[in-house]
């Protein structure tokens, strides 16, 4: 047996860090975070295959005994082992961690259909997942069909995301981001409570931050489906507060330390709401330009290239934050404003009106 | 320990392989993940089940926890299955498999409604899944590779609570990570298993 140095353990310490799931063990968020992992590996494996078979796949999570509903399944055990398995028309029942799956073929030729699949087998309030093969974008039912989906496209392997050199490269990947799965309700429908109002989900951030979290840490993995040396935090807990997202290479450095705030018009200020409540413009602005503050102490914290202050606005009119600019400038943050719209019809209009940048 | 905290320990360990898709869960390897739990218990300041052993040449194994584990099957709280007797060259054996059934779930919604066993439900739900997360073919490994158990002669005693290697280890990978970045619980717990699996993959590395 060989024996190798502390440089090569450094190496493999960081490497193991970078895949482990950041939300609990057991939750619907971590399970959601190990198929997005395994699905990232089984897209990347798919691009070495010459004629791979298109369609949808579902991934249902249901621990427990298969009930009489579920059609005839097959067992498949150590499932994440393995990242080759046809996936398409197959919905798959699934533990939290994938290791034991029960698979059933279905018709899964879109979106509606694999929602139906899960219907039939009487699944409806599991959590489940349903997976483009071709365009590799996940749909992400968290509160089974009784909720609103997630998007989520996946980059797996994607050559255009070259290893980051600094903050220009997670600039263009944040960008594209939030022109794929978050500009508009139905790339992200349950951000929304009530799109045509305005009217944002309960606790936006969570879900913006989790969404962008996960996203950015799936780009990061090689054609081997190990990371490719960039480890993607959040929530990282400081005597300065948790920074939102954070990223840094094995040798320590911190391209960036983000603070996410969501800009609304309305807002759920109680778990007792059942409709959102007017916020007063003044103290929404307040708000946000507090996160200038933070990403200002973020960046000192962990010694950033650049600290940022991420702005997600869900707000009816989309005034520029231009008050904001004195207070970045002196405080040496940038700021980046990504409007979110209730509905795709002006469409041409928003492209004139881009993300704004301070 | 008293016999309610290991049968306590026991269900919430085989509730939580159950969530991981190891169940029903080979005695062996179940043996080996209660090794694990122990070892690293300190890390979410938890105290081990059983803080001390003897180094068997089947693997880790607790006759305290068998005879528990078995009490609970005889008396419905989990389902046996599997169940086989083998004779080799160490002696006589018992094979057979645990995993939760009805009953299990509705005890275990009782212990969950303590703080200590919310706690210890968080814990040892982590062990399992950083575990379940390892490569199937090096489940049975990863506990003979452990740093309190590795090296030492058959039948040789492994207190923890006199040392623990696997803590220490755990513990100094934080060291060689970049200085912004302070692992969790959590985080250092699931790197400490994935080393295992290295070590059971391709031998040592210089720590």
């Amino acid at each position: 047996m060989s024996t190798v140095g502390k440089t090569d353990l450094k190496g493999f310490v960081f490497d193991a860090i970078c895949v482990v799931p950041a939300a609990k063990s057991a939750t619907v968020e971590g399970f959601l975070e190990t198929v997005a992992f395994w699905l990232t590996r089984w897209c990347i494996a798919k691009r070495k295959r010459s004629n791979p078979p298109s369609g949808y796949c579902v991934f249902v999570l249901h621990s427990g005994p298969v009930s009489a509903s579920v059609p005839a399944t097959e067992i498949v055990e150590h499932f994440k082992d393995d990242t080759t398995p046809r996936l398409a028309n197959k919905v798959c029942l699934t533990d939290y961690a994938l290791n034991r799956v029960a698979w059933f073929d279905a018709t899964c030729e879109d979106l509606a259909k694999s929602v139906q699949a899960v219907e039939h087998a009487g699944l409806s309030s599991c959590p489940f997942v349903v997976f483009d093969t071709e365009a590799e974008r996940l749909w992400i039912f968290l509160q089974g069909t009784a909720g609103l989906p997630v998007g989520l496209t996946l980059h797996a392997g994607d050559k255009s995301d070259a290893l980051p050199t600094g903050w220009a490269d997670f600039e263009r990947i944040l960008e594209r981001i939030w022109i794929e799965d978050m500009r508009y309700p139905n790339d992200h429908p349950s951000l929304w409570h009530d799109p045509a109002k305005c009217y944002p989900c309960r606790e936006p951030e969570k879900s913006v931050q989790g969404l962008v979290h996960l996203a950015l840490k799936h780009r990061f993995i090689d054609l081997a489906g190990k990371p490719r040396g960039v480890f993607i935090d959040k929530e990282a807990h400081s005597n300065r507060g948790r920074a939102d997202l954070r990223a840094f290479t094995a040798d320590g450095t911190c391209f960036f330390a983000a603070e996410i705030k969501v800009a609304k018009s309305f807002g759920f200020t109680k778990a007792t709401d059942r409709k959102p409540r007017k916020r007063a413009p003044a103290a929404e602005f307040k708000w946000v330009a507090s996160g200038v503050g933070q990403a200002r102490d973020y960046k000192k914290q962990y010694q950033g290239q650049v600290g940022v202050l991420l702005i997600y606005d869900m707000r009816v009119a989309k005034p520029k934050l231009t008050k904001l600019r004195s207070a970045c400038k002196k405080w040496d943050v940038l700021c980046r404003q990504y409007p979110m719209y209730g509905d795709a019809t002006g469409r041409a209009s928003h492209a004139s009106s881009p993300l704004v940048v301070y | 320990m008293s016999d309610g905290i290991t049968r306590t320990w026991l269900i919430l360990l085989v509730d939580a392989c159950q969530k991981a898709g190891l169940t029903p869960i080979p005695k062996d390897r179940f043996h080996r993940i209660i090794y694990l739990s122990n070892c690293l218990a300190p890390l979410f300041q938890e105290t081990p089940e059983a803080a001390r052993l003897v180094k068997f040449r089947r693997g880790p194994f607790y006759p305290h926890v068998q005879w528990q584990l078995d009490h609970l099957g005889a008396v419905g709280v989990l389902d046996i299955s599997g169940l086989s007797y083998i004779r080799d060259e160490v002696g006589s054996w018992m094979l057979a498999s645990y995993g939760p059934n009805q009953s299990t779930a509705v005890i275990i919604e009782r212990l969950t409604m303590t703080a200590y066993g919310r706690r210890l439900a968080e814990y040892l739900t982590e062990v399992v899944f950083a575990f379940a997360a390892l490569r199937g073919k090096f489940w049975d490994e990863v506990a003979l590779h452990d740093t309190n158990y590795v090296g030492r002669g058959e039948d040789s005693m492994i207190n923890l609570d006199r040392e623990n290697l696997s803590m220490r280890t755990a513990e100094h990978f934080q060291t060689l990570l970049p200085a912004g970045i302070r692992p969790s619980q959590r985080q250092e717990l699931f790197v400490y298993l994935r080393f295992l699996e290295r070590l059971s993959e391709k031998g040592p590395i210089a720590v």
